[in-house]
């Protein structure tokens, strides 16, 4: 009996069949930077928000906790967004690659927002930084 | 990028009218949030702040503990954006002013302001509670008390002044006539002003000495310089030693009283506090008197999250302090003091 396999499992596997890809090393750097380009652009009004939000409320001691945690989603976002625009420009850039064409980057969407690894890396990162600003606080 | 936004468009015209509303509605809410965090309003918001701990701002060799007393800060901010006026216009922790335009100060500005003031707080602080623990002892004493005075110092300029003098000028004459506090140094002004267009300061900034012109300016029936100052002092010489410390993690003057007491605590045996956690708010001068700040509300709601024990408010303040004290239900000890005096004579009265 086959198992289907989970729509995470499925983008994992999209994303190894991207990285198997052939793309010369100019197409590499464009579809990257533009990638994250965009998805700078596509984040840059909820950052502002969380950001100005978190500024008014900054003397609560909880505000440094919901910071870190909308922080850590947006970035968990980020990544599998920026995956999202590369993978998609790439296709458009080449429509003729056959094997590019047939991966599903709304799966990369997916797998990339998802990624337990880069999760646990941003949150040791955003762990650290949260611990610095609480001693940089001072408190009596 | 080309060959993308053509995909993009592409696949745009083909997609169904539903999924053509979702994008439209997404980018709608896109725009709308772009603009609700850079369209400015023209306020200030005030929201509560952190207790700040005044012995950061000197050093004293002493045995004694550093006990829980505090200096009460609160958070400004200028020209906010819509979305931050939304959240604070009906909040009750909060205070949301016009900005004065005649009053108004750039964040730089604000903060040379803060800690121009801040440098002759700590000042007034060591001498008023150096004072008022000289009773106690005759060992702790200030040296040159006498020549501390230097004048009054230029904290800020406003956009209306019409002057050469510039922000951290010491002014000591005015038309050639000394003074030896602020309220001297108001009443000359004030007498000048009805006789001239322009007053001549006599100025010191660093080593240079020079004379300094600045024009009366009237508006709406008032005379005003369009400056503001702050009254300065030399260094201190005292026994025990005090030295003062550059700290501005915290500006502005309202921490004086807590400063003072900090200090009084270092240099007397015993325990002031108690054990109690004492915040308060209030400028102080070198006589010990306790001045007007600003704040209250945002105040007292710190000082509610900090679980303080007694808070300290000068008398000009009080009023102001009680309704918030009620608002919020605070149920700390609010104390209505008009001089150190009364702090040290309220806590010498608590029992250990």
């Amino acid at each position: 009996m086959e198992i289907k396999k989970s729509a995470w499992s499925r983008g994992k596997e999209a994303m190894k069949a991207f990285y198997k890809v052939k793309l010369s090393r100019k197409t590499n750097v464009i579809t990257f930077l533009v990638g994250i380009l965009f998805t700078a652009l596509l984040i840059l009004p909820f950052a502002i928000l969380l950001f100005e939000f978190i500024e008014l409320y900054w003397y609560n001691p909880r505000t440094m906790v919901t910071f870190l945690a909308f922080a850590w989603g947006l970035l968990m976002i980020c990544n599998g967004l920026s995956n999202f625009f590369t993978v998609r420009m790439c296709k458009s850039m080449l429509p003729d690659m056959k094997d590019l064409q047939s991966i599903d980057e709304y799966l990369i969407l997916l797998y990339q927002t998802f990624n337990i690894g880069f999760g646990v890396f941003i949150f040791i990162i955003l762990m650290f930084f949260g611990v610095s600003a609480q001693w940089n606080i001072e408190i009596l | 990028v080309k060959a993308y936004f053509y995909d993009i468009l592409k696949r745009f015209i083909k997609s169904s009218l539903i999924t053509k509303i979702f994008i439209f509605l997404i980018f709608a809410l896109y725009c709308f949030i772009l603009t609700i965090c850079f369209v400015k309003k023209d306020v200030v918001v005030s929201t509560p702040g952190v207790i700040n701990n005044p012995s950061l701002s000197f050093e004293i060799e002493s045995e004694e503990e550093t006990k829980f007393i505090g200096t009460i800060g609160i958070y400004t901010y200028s020209k906010v954006s819509l979305l931050q006026y939304w959240l604070s216009k009906d909040n009750i922790k909060f205070t949301v002013e016009d900005i004065n335009e005649d009053l108004y100060l750039d964040q730089k500005e604000e903060l040379k302001q803060g800690m121009l003031m801040k440098d002759s707080s700590v000042v007034s602080a060591i001498v008023a509670a150096y004072k008022e623990a000289s009773k106690l002892d005759s060992n702790i004493k200030i040296e040159n008390l006498d020549t501390l005075y230097k004048g009054v110092v230029v904290t800020a300029i406003y956009n209306h002044a019409d002057t050469e003098l510039k922000v951290g000028d010491v002014i000591t004459k005015v038309n050639g006539e000394s003074f030896n506090n602020y309220d001297e140094f108001r009443q000359l002004c004030s007498k000048f002003a009805l006789e001239y267009d322009y007053l001549m300061f006599s100025v010191v900034n660093g080593d240079k000495t020079k004379d300094v012109h600045a024009k009366i300016i009237t508006r709406e029936d008032k005379k005003s310089l369009g400056i503001s100052v702050d009254d300065t002092y030399d260094a201190p010489k005292t026994t025990p030693e005090c030295k003062i410390v550059e700290n501005y993690k915290s500006i502005g003057p309202s921490g004086g009283a807590m400063t003072a007491l900090s200090i009084y605590d270092r240099i007397t045996d015993g325990d002031i506090t108690k054990g109690k956690r004492i915040v308060g708010t209030g400028t102080i001068d070198i006589n010990g008197n306790i001045g007007a700040v600003g704040g209250l509300n945002e105040k007292i709601v710190t000082a509610i999250n900090y679980e303080v024990d007694i808070f300290f408010v000068g008398s000009y303040n009080y009023e102001e302090a009680l309704v918030s004290y009620n608002l919020h239900n605070a149920t700390f000890d609010l104390v209505k003091v008009e001089t150190f005096s009364d702090i040290i004579e309220y806590l010498n009265g608590l029992e250990g």
